[in-house]
């Protein structure tokens, strides 16, 4: 499986890929990326390119990369959330330029990735890198090795990672030393991800402003006076708070709905773009869409701190097997009784024999693992 | 005070107007007193419930209970005060002259407390929620009152110790307001152990401990320390929340000796004094290790 979610932002994905070397595990796969929705390999889609809301990211990634090949050699990491889209940034980074990709699929437990990056393009794109360490006693070999062959390399490195993994490796291996360039994937706000959505299901949506008073919420605004200066002519603006009832009693003021959906879906998403797909996907009844049907769920996250712990893991490695989390848990912590736990607080889903975070839930999960500093 | 001084004082407060007291000015007091304490009670209950579930912000919030503690302590005298006397501004004054000189006179003990306990609200030497060793004794602070500071010890004992000791005893604090605090963890290892790779699996059993907060304001180190019959690996890193102290130190040192075992490290031999025995192969906070050393 590949783990890039090429549909999120991009509409194409690459028929001009030099190489690609797909890393499951220990096992080394030379071929080129499947798309996990569709099936078809990178070289049969001829679709539109287009991407949408890190076009910024993009453009930075590529100076980058030429800054590479006009000699000043800054390796670059990539950075975001799950299901945030980091792989397709790297598949556009590639169709431009010569390079070698390997993406993991799974926790690496042997070196034999490193003899595969002797004989790579210079430009090296990796993919999933948080994969590379295992939050356990001995379970920083690989990493350790990666950066030591990177650090004695001319070659130009292009890593991707999850936002918490980054955070983690930061602080424990210095990670930010060996990759100066961190470009961060933000979220997105209501406009891009409009695009995004449009782009895809066409402009043809029928949006239905069926929700309950709640999304009529009491606004604040500065409104101004203004008042001359005694014994001078000077007229200032005196800024004053303003209530706006009107919201509440003035129902035909309201933003048009289409405004309204994608507002609410930027919230609940938390502007994850990989998110928002999926939600507006289990929303959509097309080519009808009501505000009603972008449900904010609440979750329980009353956690012990086992449970937080592998909470925490889950998260950073975004997808991993019982037995990997068995050996991070050690013998303290019942790991399946706590993802039982965990799954039936429908915080953490299992998908073709990974644990992976609930994408509904990604946001509460996120939340309260910061507020309880078990990621950072 | 001079002659004159007293004099006029004591004319001022024979002359105060105080009102006659009947049963509705006794139930108007006793109804105030309990509205006072419920109302303290409630504050602290809704303030120590919320502080819970925003792990972050603890410390601010319960800050917030001493404080209006006195508050409402203070507001509940001065209406006690105006339903017997209802004296003007300068009687007023004479009265609290008059009411300090006994408070310092007769319940000097109990004046220095309550002076202790605003000191300790305002000047902030420890917070509810830190680790503190205060006086001899070192705990969890679980509440600051007006007249007594409420630790709770290791051994879940609770130890009232008088506010008036902030001026003559050294306090420190571990965390001072943070939820996160440094731990230090001591492994004693045999001087032929490979003390390089004793430090790297202490290293590592510290960084991936569940309990652990490292970033760049809450660094970890690990040390070496050569001594005659042993080697001392010492961590010093961050709990993730200060309640998870001595949960930290054991789950590091277990997972750590499990790694030497398997690389051969062995426990030094050295039988340490009595007096230090309890030093050995065991962990202490960094505020009650300063205070032994």
């Amino acid at each position: 499986m590949h783990l890039c979610l090429p549909y999120l932002l991009c509409l194409h994905a690459g028929k001009e890929w030099k190489s690609g070397i797909y890393v499951d595990g220990s096992k080394l796969n030379h071929r080129m990326p499947e798309d996990e929705t569709t099936g078809e390999s990178g070289e049969e889609r001829e679709e539109e390119e287009v991407l949408f809301g890190y076009e910024e990211e993009l453009k930075e990634a590529q100076s980058a990369v030429n800054e590479y090949l006009w000699g000043k050699h800054k390796n670059i990491a990539i950075v975001s959330d799950p299901f945030a889209g980091r792989s397709t940034l790297v598949e556009y980074l590639a169709r431009d330029y010569l390079t070698t990709t390997i993406a993991f699929n799974s926790v690496m437990t042997e070196k034999a990735f490193i003899s595969t990056l002797h004989d790579a393009n210079n430009i090296i794109i990796m993919d999933n890198c948080h994969f590379l360490a295992m939050r356990k006693i001995g379970g920083f070999a690989q990493l350790d090795e990666f950066l030591r062959f990177l650090s004695k390399s001319d070659k130009l490195f292009i890593t991707t990672w999850n936002t918490y993994s980054w955070s983690y490796l930061s602080a424990v291996k210095n990670l930010d030393e060996f990759f100066p360039k961190v470009i961060r994937l933000h979220p997105m706000n209501a406009e891009s991800l409009k695009k995004m959505i449009i782009s895809h299901y066409g402009d043809n949506i029928k949006y239905i402003d069926d929700a309950a008073s709640k999304d009529r919420r009491l606004s604040i605004s500065w409104k101004c006076v203004h008042i001359t200066i005694p014994f001078s002519s000077t007229t200032r603006c005196l800024p004053w708070p303003y209530l706006n009832l009107s919201s509440i009693f003035h129902k035909k003021k309201r933003e048009n709905a289409e405004q309204l959906v994608f507002d609410r879906l930027k919230r609940v998403s938390g502007g994850n773009p990989g998110i928002a797909r999926k939600i507006w996907d289990a929303s959509i009844d097309y080519p009808k869409i009501g505000l009603s049907s972008i449900k904010e769920p609440t979750f329980d996250t009353d956690l012990s701190i086992n449970e937080a712990f592998l909470l925490g893991i889950i998260l950073t490695m975004e997808k991993i097997e019982l037995g990997d989390l068995a050996e991070i848990a050690g013998p303290e912590i019942d790991v399946e009784e706590s993802l039982y736990i965990l799954m039936n607080r429908e915080l953490v889903a299992r998908e073709e024999g990974y644990y992976i975070i609930n994408y509904r839930a990604l946001k509460s999960v996120k939340s309260y693992l910061e507020l309880n500093r078990m990621v950072w | 005070m001079p002659d004159g001084v007293l004099t006029n004082t004591t004319e001022q407060l024979t002359t105060l107007p105080i009102t006659e007291i009947g049963v509705e000015t006794i139930l108007y007091i006793v109804s105030i007193i309990v509205i006072a304490y419920l109302l303290v009670r409630v504050i602290s209950f809704v303030l120590r419930f919320v502080s819970e579930k925003i792990p972050g912000y603890r410390h601010p919030i319960t800050m917030l209970i001493p404080l209006l503690k006195i508050l409402i302590y203070f507001s509940a005298l001065y209406h006690i005060i105006f339903s017997i006397f209802q004296p003007d501004i300068a009687q007023l004054v004479a009265f609290f002259a008059v009411f300090g000189a006994a408070l310092g006179l007769g319940l000097k003990d109990l004046f220095s407390d309550i002076m202790g306990g605003i000191v300790i609200i305002f000047e902030k030497p420890f917070q509810i929620g830190d680790k503190i060793t205060f006086g001899s004794y070192y705990g969890e602070v679980k509440d600051i009152g007006i007249r007594a500071t409420t630790l709770v010890t290791p051994g879940d004992s609770l130890v009232t110790v008088p506010n008036y000791l902030v001026f003559s005893k050294a306090v420190s604090s571990g965390n001072a307001g943070n939820v996160a605090m440094m731990v230090i963890i001591d492994l004693f290892v045999d001087p032929e152990s490979d003390a390089g790779a004793a430090m790297n699996i202490l290293k590592e059993a510290v960084v991936t401990s569940k309990y652990v907060y490292i970033s760049e304001k809450f660094p970890y180190t690990i040390l070496l320390d050569d001594f005659p019959y042993y080697k001392r690996i010492r961590a010093k890193a961050y709990v993730n929340d200060l309640r998870n102290e001595f949960e930290f130190m054991s789950e590091v040192t277990r997972r750590a000796w499990i790694e030497y075992r398997k690389l051969g490290i062995r426990p030094t031999s050295y039988r340490f004094p009595e007096a230090d025995r309890d030093n050995f192969n065991s962990s202490f906070t960094k505020q009650a290790r300063q205070d032994r050393d």
